[in-house]
């Protein structure tokens, strides 16, 4: 998904040390991504206040951004759910509010759960097994952005067709009695236990979960939420007598959250007055913070993500391949880095470093020369006048989130530079995926990025560069056309559960996407933790590899 | 509004005018004469006029000293690049994303920004950029004025009562609001009108948009003196000799409200450069990469901690150059009408 | 008198209406991306899109739209596109940031632009007076976001004697609502302050000399007396039909660059960031706000002038 815009992390931090060794810029003081897990004496109490960007939505069912999963998270729970530690053992999945992870049929299509039992949502009413089915209809209902993962369910899109809201989704069957929940896939599906792992899935009363927008559903979670002012301030507090066991209580009584600019919550943090942001502090004030407040501050590649340059393949000039390998040439990873203040770790892969046991393999050598080196312009240039479009026109496409026109500004002119005659259109971030995912925008190339929804290959590839994702509109496959080799690939391998198993292949997938030019990565980005001076940095840095920080895992000194 | 208040231009017009303007058929000759020759012993008005010429001038020359200074044009990204001072080689963009800070030499005078690129071949071109708008809208918005005003007070009627409600409508919108609406809008899809065609990224959105918004306040003086004049004896010797009405606004109101036209002028060019510098700022003004002295205050703010040199050296040159105009607005206005001028009270 | 206020109030709200049309044309008829496709998120089905439409009535045409959408505009049931937060109830909390803002300024550039302006006017010529007026012409050619932004960094973080924007309610705490607002007041007054000055110096000097005001010599008035009782109180009126206009509008949303760069979260930055992201419903609910004070205040202050001056009636 996308960061911020569309982004829930759900990820799996596996190697480190690959990515600790890929880090270059060795005046940054990031860290290698490890996190401890000490635990340790974790202090508890008190009351910390955190700047956001809020979230876009207080209905866990139709949430997209980090942010509000960071916050959510805490409040409501699902069948199944993320450890909550810190570091890379954070991504495994643990039963959350069912009593184990499920039994999985023999033809990998049908998921058994048991619920935990004597279970109380915060407002002290018992949690049902039809809830579950309950919260799905919701998504399904509602069309949540991640209800697209449920729809492999047996009778999801009979009941989507039907838009009755209370008509029976007949792949699930809960037992309120037993606290039995089976769920039958149409399909076997390798990412449906992370899909269940979201908050969008997490169950919630059903007597209190009306099919519209609902800010204020109980949950069952570390915190409950009271929402003093939706696009301002929100306030988390401690549940009284949670205790499930492998969910973390949460160390601090009461979590303020409030609305401000990024730059203002750089200055509050630097001088105290806020004691976490979960954003990057802007460039302006990066380099201060990495100087002078280094004991408070790190950076991780985290949650996995990947950036690059989309090149619409239907359009001219990138229909040609040598247009495209000519951009990868083109591209320097380490000018990029300076626009990323240092938040960068230039990468020649599609998928990220932290899949290391899923399905990374670093291309080495990459075809395009190292990636941490210096570009190619000669060959590129020798490459746009084979391609027969010198000289053409072309329009790069960005959004006006910090620091993604300067990154633009920097593609356009090495476009410049290679022989084309680029030029830069910016939208709102708000608009912009929604804009170049709709094909009579005919944007020839841009900026994207995404983050993880889940440890999954097929989370980075299926919706960025399938056929299948080209006839949803928008798409977020901006090639606007798949690769053979692609399809064929997800076909094969989406169905297993465990992508460890078919990792080489995995990895293959990966090396044709960079062969093939479908698309021009350049890096991976670091997340940054910025604390203040309370705050015990050492012992309860809370990064989590899916909710990129787990703030019951937060403590102050 | 935040930009300019009403204040300001609605009370630029001094009664003076109007009384100088009637009276003979060729009012317009002498008054022009006297107001020039009071303009030309005002010192402080041309001071800063000729600053205001000095300043264009200097963003004019933009290409030159590109060219010949620093060797690089305003888009010119330089991030991997070091330049060697006084002996030390430093890197233009720092690893970590720090920016040169300002040099002193030919090459990075004023340092460089977040890309690499060069503030002061960008401040130059910006100039160029923020003047060029604001010296375009201006006579545009003078035109629209002109006609609007001259037909609402001409004719009075229905016609004055529906081209007042549309003035009207226009100055209800805040501002900078409607501004950034349009700008916003119109930078998506372009603007199309039958023919034609602006595509959303040209300046000419921009400059269309602040000379719409400043006709209110324009048309409204102008309409006003218009309703005067036609009272006037000159324009019913010109109807009783059988003239139409196309005629007469031409020949013989037109002339009358020079004065006015004059007076207003700088004023405008002066509050269409804020009114630009502000729309950029905002991004809903002139677009990436073109740069302009609003974008780079945008800019420059967002680095404000490790360079606020990039946003007050924009700052200073829109300050400067609006300053300029401003002055020597007053003492244009001054030169057409006497009374306002000092008056020393002798007690 | 009664028709002329009659007439005045029908074209206020004739001018609101129009308002309203045009600026939901602004929006809506530009081409820009489906606000359904928006609303649905991710890898939507075409089912998805289509149930949104229906609930939205994108699918009707334009004019119904344009009804739907002004209803809930009137009736607090409008929604953002972006995360349907309640716009009208939004706009009822950001308000009071705003109105602070507005008002605090306001009194505040009042305040000084009319002594200096009165002062500058009894000292004609002299070098205070010249050295207010070259203050003033500086102060009406600095772009507020400007100054601001600087005030915000240098007076706000860097030297720490002010608080780096943001807004603290009143009710919270009146010592901190003021602390937090002086350097916006300031910012957003000295634009105000140069040409409010102006004008009232001039005003006086031209009704110094007056008749009337002679008289108040020749009676014997003190200097003092006849400044405050006569002059000033004339030189005033015209000033208040123009503080009518641009209270109205610094209320109505204009004040959006002091409220973006001092962070204060008030209506105008709700308004500059809804419509970046081509938010209509926001923008639609924010520009009535805004355009229905600023046209009451025309309208209130037409109605007292023809009050006073009776031939204004006509026109």
């Amino acid at each position: 998904m996308r960061k911020q815009a569309s982004a829930l992390a759900v990820a799996t931090l596996v190697a480190i040390g690959a990515i600790g060794v890929s880090a270059c810029g060795s005046d940054d003081k990031s860290s290698s991504g490890g996190g401890s897990t000490s635990g340790g004496e974790a202090k508890k109490g008190g009351s910390i206040r955190i700047g956001s960007v809020l979230p876009d939505s207080y209905d866990p069912v139709l949430l997209q951004t980090i942010q509000g999963n960071q916050a959510l998270q805490l409040v409501y729970t699902g069948l199944v759910t993320y450890k909550h530690v810190e570091g890379a053992a954070g991504a495994e999945l643990i039963p959350g509010l069912a009593e184990a992870l499920p039994t999985i049929s023999a033809d990998r299509k049908t998921y058994t759960f048991k619920l935990r039992p004597n279970l109380k949502y915060s407002v002290g009413s018992a949690v049902k097994a039809s809830d579950f089915e309950h919260t799905i209809k919701r998504l399904l209902f509602l069309g949540g952005p991640f209800s697209s993962f449920s729809t492999v369910i047996k009778g999801a899109v009979e009941y989507q067709k039907a838009e009755k809201a209370d008509a029976d989704i007949s792949g699930i069957t809960a037992d309120d009695a037993t606290g039995e929940i089976k769920v039958e896939l149409t399909a076997p599906d390798g990412k449906f236990l992370f899909a269940i792992a979201l908050v969008s899935a997490a169950p919630t009363p059903a007597a209190k979960s009306p099919f519209k927008r609902s800010n204020s559903m109980p949950g069952l979670g570390p915190y409950t939420i009271d929402i003093k002012n939706p696009t301002r301030e929100f306030v988390l507090t401690k549940t009284p007598g949670f205790d499930i066991p492998g969910i973390a209580n949460g160390n601090i009584d009461t979590i303020t959250v409030v609305k401000e600019t990024v730059t203002k919550m750089t200055q509050d943090v630097i001088d105290n007055k806020l004691d976490y942001m979960t954003e990057d502090p802007t460039g302006g004030l990066l380099p201060e913070v990495k100087a002078k407040y280094s004991n408070r501050f790190r950076m991780d590649p985290n949650p996995p993500n990947t950036y690059w340059f989309f090149m619409n393949e239907t359009l001219k000039p990138f229909d040609k391949l040598e247009a495209r390998q000519a951009v990868n040439y083109a591209i320097d990873s380490r000018a990029l880095q300076r626009i990323f203040g240092g938040r960068l770790q230039p990468s020649c892969n599609f998928l990220p470093p932290a899949y290391a046991r899923i399905g990374y393999k670093k291309i080495d050598p990459c075809p395009y020369g190292d990636p941490a080196g210096p570009p190619n312009l000669a060959k590129a240039r020798e490459l746009v006048e084979k391609s027969g479009y010198k000289g053409m026109s072309v329009t790069v496409w960005g959004n006006t989130k910090d620091p993604r026109p300067a990154i633009v500004d920097y593609l356009r002119d090495t476009l410049n530079e290679i022989g084309f005659k680029a030029k830069t259109k910016l939208l709102d971030q708000q608009v912009y995926f929604g804009t170049i995912g709709t094909k009579k925008t005919n944007a020839q190339i841009g900026f994207t990025d995404w983050y993880q929804d889940f440890p999954h290959p097929a989370d980075f590839i299926e919706p960025n560069l399938s056929a299948k994702a080209v006839e949803s509109t928008p798409t977020f496959n901006f090639q606007f056309k798949s690769n053979p080799k692609i399809d064929a690939g997800l076909k094969k391998l989406g169905g297993e559960a465990d992508p460890a198993t078919v990792a080489d292949e995995w990895a293959e997938l990966d090396r044709a996407i960079i062969e093939d030019a479908n698309g021009a990565v350049y890096g991976n980005e670091l997340a940054s933790s910025f604390f203040s001076e309370r705050m015990d940095f050492e012992n309860c840095s809370g990064v989590h590899p899916v909710y990129r920080s787990d703030w019951s895992l937060f403590c102050l000194k | 509004m935040a930009i300019e208040p009403a204040a300001e231009l609605a009370t630029a017009v001094p009664e003076a005018i109007v009384a100088e303007g009637g009276g003979t058929r060729v009012a317009g000759l002498a008054p022009w004469r006297i107001a020039l020759r009071r303009l030309r012993r005002n010192r402080t008005a041309l001071a800063f006029g000729a600053l205001f010429v000095v300043i264009a001038g200097m963003c004019l020359a933009a290409p030159i000293y590109a060219e010949q200074v620093a060797h690089t044009d305003q888009f010119k990204n330089h991030l991997l690049e070091q330049i060697t001072i006084d002996g030390v080689k430093r890197d233009v963009v720092s690893p970590s994303g720090v920016a040169i800070g300002p040099t002193y030499t030919g090459r990075f005078l004023l340092g460089a920004d977040g890309n690499g690129r060069d503030i002061a071949v960008r401040l130059l071109y910006g100039g160029r950029t923020s003047l060029m708008i604001g010296l375009s809208a201006a006579p545009l918005t003078m035109l629209l004025a002109i006609v609007v005003g001259m037909l609402a007070g001409f004719h009075r009627g229905w016609v004055d009562a529906i081209i007042s409600r549309a003035l009207e409508i226009i100055w209800s919108f805040p501002v900078v609001l409607l501004g950034v609406a349009l700008g916003t809008a119109l930078a998506l899809g372009g603007l199309k009108i039958g023919p034609l065609q602006i595509d959303g990224e040209s300046e000419l959105i921009p400059i269309l948009i602040i000379a719409v918004i400043y006709v209110p306040y324009l048309a409204r003086p102008v309409r006003g003196q218009v309703l005067a004049l036609r009272e006037k004896e000159f324009v019913e010797a010109a109807r009783a000799q059988g003239a139409g009405s196309l005629r007469i606004m031409f020949s013989e109101i037109l002339p009358n409200l020079s004065s006015t036209i004059v007076v207003f002028f700088p004023l405008i060019v002066a509050n269409a450069i804020l009114l630009e510098a502000a729309l950029s700022f905002l991004g809903a003004g002139v677009r990436p990469p073109n740069p302009s002295w609003g974008t780079m205050i945008s800019e420059g703010v967002d680095r404000i901690v490790t360079g606020p040199h990039l946003t007050i050296v924009p700052g200073i040159m829109l300050v400067l150059a609006v300053l300029a105009l401003n002055v020597f607005g007053d003492g244009v206005r001054d030169a057409f009408d006497p009374r306002a001028k000092v008056r020393v009270k002798h007690r | 008198m009664k028709r002329f206020v009659i007439r005045r109030i029908i074209s206020m709200v004739a001018v609101l209406f129009a308002i309203s049309i045009v600026t939901f044309c602004i929006f809506n008829v530009i081409p820009n991306s489906d606000p359904a496709q928006r609303l649905a998120g991710r890898n939507p089905t075409t089912g998805q899109i289509e149930a949104i439409r229906r609930q939205w009535g994108f699918d009707k045409p334009v004019y119904t739209q344009y009804v739907k959408t002004m209803e809930k505009v009137f009736t607090g049931d409008l929604f953002s596109y972006v995360n349907q937060t309640d716009v009208d109830e939004k706009i009822i909390q950001d308000a009071p940031r705003t109105f602070s803002l507005a008002i605090g300024a306001a009194i505040m550039w009042m305040f000084v632009a009319i002594s200096l302006g009165l002062y500058s006017a009894v000292r004609a010529g002299k070098f205070a007076d010249r050295f207010l007026t070259v203050l003033a012409l500086i102060g009406i050619s600095m772009p507020v976001f400007w100054v601001g932004a600087l005030m915000n960094y240098y007076l706000g973080f860097k030297w720490n004697i002010f608080p780096n924007g943001g807004y603290v309610p009143f009710s919270d705490s009146p010592l901190q609502w003021a602390y937090h607002l002086i350097m916006p007041w300031t910012a957003l007054s000295l634009l105000f302050i140069g040409v409010y000055s102006r004008v009232l110096r001039s005003n006086v000097l031209d009704t110094i000399n007056d008749d009337y005001v002679r008289t108040a010599r020749a009676k014997g008035l003190p200097e003092r007396q006849v400044l405050l009782r006569h002059v000033l109180r004339n030189s005033l009126i015209p000033i208040v039909s123009l503080w009518g206009l641009d209270f109205g509008a610094v209320v109505g949303g204009g004040a959006l660059l002091t409220e973006t760069v001092f962070d204060l979260q008030g209506v105008g930055q709700y308004a500059a960031e809804s419509i970046g992201q081509l938010d209509v419903p926001p923008v639609l609910a924010i520009v009535m706000f805004g355009a229905f004070f600023v046209v009451v205040l025309t309208t209130v202050v037409d109605i007292l002038y023809a009050t006073l001056d009776p031939r204004i009636r006509l026109t």
